[in-house]
């Protein structure tokens, strides 16, 4: 009988302590504390933990002409602040998605969520101090959500602002970034700067890293449960979308434009967005959209017109403007001047459905 | 010669290494049930083991290739309760429940430490196990078959503050599963007291439904191999060395494969028992990764650790 006990008390351990329990030993920023402006009961835990998706810090960059790492249709997203240019190709953003980078007075984070495909540039200041943004591990709709490393703080991705902690309410300040083709951004900007695979990190940059298949229009499926789904347009649809006002919660006005169908060359699309004229420029072939407020900003109404085969200009006016990607008029009486960026980004259809259920999509004269 | 036999059938039966069937797709080592170690229990007997398992998940693996620069840290730690009595002299049932404790630990920012810890019973497992063949001096081997069902006793809703954690933090997997299995040995008595042994178990996993009943989670299917030997070197001393293969399809949301689950796994398992009395066994193992093969990229075991206790209620052994 006595060589029983052991067993006897281990049962009676399995029996007693068979309370399943959750034990958060995190210090300082990691705790999970406080009000979410979201519902907490759709966040989930992506599963690697905060920071287990590293952000990338100290990044590297690389001529664009010199890169050779980036497959010829992958995506990359690109940036224009001042006179720099920059590239990050998602093949190396899909492993980390935050690279905190900066340039000149100006720095910022580039935020990639793979699963819904939108990518996001905003100011890294809080109350005058740079701070870096690192992955939370959580999600909310399969959507990242970035956390800074000073207060802790939690934000949403695709609402642009604080969700939890201190800086909960605060809009984020962006910086309009575009997607398009890796073929398309070397030949537009053959001499910008591009993020290498020089990370600090050894991981297969190569590769897709939720799949290859993840990525296709005709794949449906998501890691994590879509709460409105919409079959309108295929999941994985690549779509610009704009928000007429924020803060970007479930009841702002937004409209859609899907990539797939601007169709070859450049296109634009003059449209209304909230009251407000916005002017579409998007690409099938190129596979780029993007959106600006149509008034300059003495409120002069222009007509534009696509330019075709000389990208990055995409656009010209009556007054002999020509406008590039970003915004800018590079030539013409207007130069230096930037047409205001909308708050918009790209990303996949599913993820637009489900941040923003009553959002319109742009109906394409057929 | 009987004398001869049971012996080392009695070691084999008690020294063949626990084998976590790998829950999840990451982590290769989020555990579910050994009790395949087991073969049989004599008619009336009541075999019962009792083994904690240190799993340290530290690897990071793309395909075949090893990546540095983890961000992470794991480890998964589990108390295996199994019970094996044999209800006529070929068919024995096993029953086993398990205690998880899981834990995460963030790597990249120590000053604020991202630490998680998960626990609670874990999954249970219910095999009959039937001898087709049993060992005699004539004819040196045994076969047996099995088959049972894992049942989702553990909890696989647990939440950080409201927080749904990932199924490779949660102790149980919701589903109820499928499980076949087989047992090969051979002994070469009176030239030699080593014993061979092979057994393998299918796992035919369910689905779970964690985040509504329109949402299906299915664990990928696991077939795992067991190979190895077993002999006497000291008295009361037995080694044992064991290769074992595993092999996981990715896990499936909504009948979609998903990406970073699954994969293939060639683990060495030295082990080293002491019969402490008759009925009283003791044994320490271990599982040394020697390849593997994963889909996309997956954190995975750097190696794990065991100890274990047996004994054997009632008369001896004889099989």
């Amino acid at each position: 009988m006595k060589s029983l006990k052991p067993f006897i008390l281990a049962s009676l351990v399995l029996v007693f302590t068979g309370c399943s329990s959750v034990n958060d030993s995190s210090s300082g920023n990691s705790l999970v504390e406080g009000d979410w402006l979201i519902p907490r009961g759709e966040v989930v835990d992506g599963g690697p933990g905060q920071d287990g998706i590293p952000s990338i810090d100290d990044p590297q960059f690389s001529v664009a002409s010199n890169v050779s790492y980036v497959g010829e249709t992958r995506i990359v997203t690109g940036i224009k602040i001042g006179d720099t240019i920059k590239a990050y190709p998602h093949q190396v953003m899909d492993h980390h998605e935050i690279v905190n980078d900066a340039v000149g007075d100006t720095p910022y984070c580039l935020t990639l969520c793979p699963l819904t495909g939108t990518a996001i540039a905003w100011e890294r200041v809080i109350d005058g101090e740079t701070v870096e943004f690192g992955v939370s591990g959580w999600l909310f709709r399969n959507n990242l959500i970035p956390y800074d490393r000073k207060t802790g703080s939690r934000y949403s991705q695709m609402q642009m602002r604080g969700i939890n902690g201190p800086e909960s309410s605060t809009q984020l300040n962006t910086i309009q970034v575009i997607q398009t083709t890796w073929s398309t951004w070397r030949e537009m900007y053959p001499d910008s700067q591009v993020l290498t695979t020089n990370t600090g990190f050894s991981r297969n940059y190569s590769g897709y890293v939720y799949g290859r298949d993840y990525y296709l229009d005709e794949n449906s499926g998501t890691l994590f449960p879509v709460q409105n789904s919409d079959n309108r347009l295929p999941n994985k649809a690549r779509v610009h979308g704009i928000i007429a006002e924020l803060p970007a919660d479930q009841n702002a006005q937004v409209k859609v434009y899907q990539i797939g169908l601007f169709g070859e060359g450049v296109h634009l699309v003059s449209d209304q967005v909230g009251g407000e004229d916005v002017i579409v420029a998007g690409s099938t072939n190129y596979n780029f959209a993007v959106s600006f407020h149509a008034l300059p900003e003495d409120g002069t109404e222009l007509n534009f017109e696509p330019v075709q085969d000389e990208l990055p200009f995409i656009m010209e006016d009556q007054e002999g403007n020509r406008w590039d990607l970003f915004g800018y008029a590079v030539e013409g009486p207007r130069q230096g001047e930037q047409l205001a960026p909308t708050n918009s980004y790209t990303g996949y259809w599913f993820a637009w459905a489900d941040f923003f259920p009553e959002l319109s999509i742009y109906r394409w004269n057929s | 010669m009987k004398k001869r036999l049971t012996y080392p059938l009695l070691v084999l039966a008690f020294l063949i290494p626990v084998d976590l069937l790998g829950q999840t797709c990451s982590c290769a080592g989020a555990p579910l049930i050994s009790s395949q170690s087991i073969s049989s229990a004599s008619k009336g007997n009541l075999l019962v083991g009792l083994t904690y398992q240190y799993n340290d998940i530290s690897n990071l693996y793309t395909g075949d290739t090893q990546l540095t620069n983890r961000s992470v840290e794991r480890n998964t730690q589990s108390t295996l309760l199994e019970f094996n009595y044999g209800i006529t002299s070929r068919l024995t049932v096993s029953a086993t429940t398990t205690f998880v404790r899981k834990q995460r630990t963030g790597l990249l920012n120590p000053g604020n430490r991202d630490q998680l810890t998960t626990q609670g019973i874990g999954d249970g497992l219910v095999l009959l196990k039937y001898v087709l063949h049993q060992n005699t001096i004539r004819e040196q081997y045994q076969l047996a078959v099995g088959g049972g069902g894992k049942i989702p006793f553990g909890k696989s809703s647990l939440t950080q503050n409201g927080i749904a954690l990932n199924m490779d933090m949660q102790p149980g997997t919701g589903a109820w599963d499928g499980v076949l299995w087989s047992y090969f040995s051979k002994t070469f008595a009176p030239a030699s007291t080593i014993n061979f042994f092979l057994f393998n178990t299918y796992r035919i996993t369910g689905t779970n439904e964690r985040f509504g009943s329109d949402d299906r989670y299915k664990f990928g299917n696991e077939w795992v191999v067991n190979a190895g030997i077993t002999d006497t070197f000291l008295p009361n001393l037995s080694y044992i060395g064991m290769i074992n293969y595993r092999s996981t399809s990715s896990d499936e949301r909504n009948g979609q494969a998903l990406p970073n689950t699954g994969g293939k796994w060639v683990n060495l398992e030295p082990a080293f028992r002491y019969q402490v009395s008759q009925g009283l066994s003791v044994k320490l193992s271990g599982q040394i990764p020697v390849y593997q093969h994963l889909n996309g990229t997956q954190p995975t075991t750097a190696y794990t650790a065991s100890f274990s206790l047996f004994y054997n209620f009632g008369k001896r052994v004889i099989f």
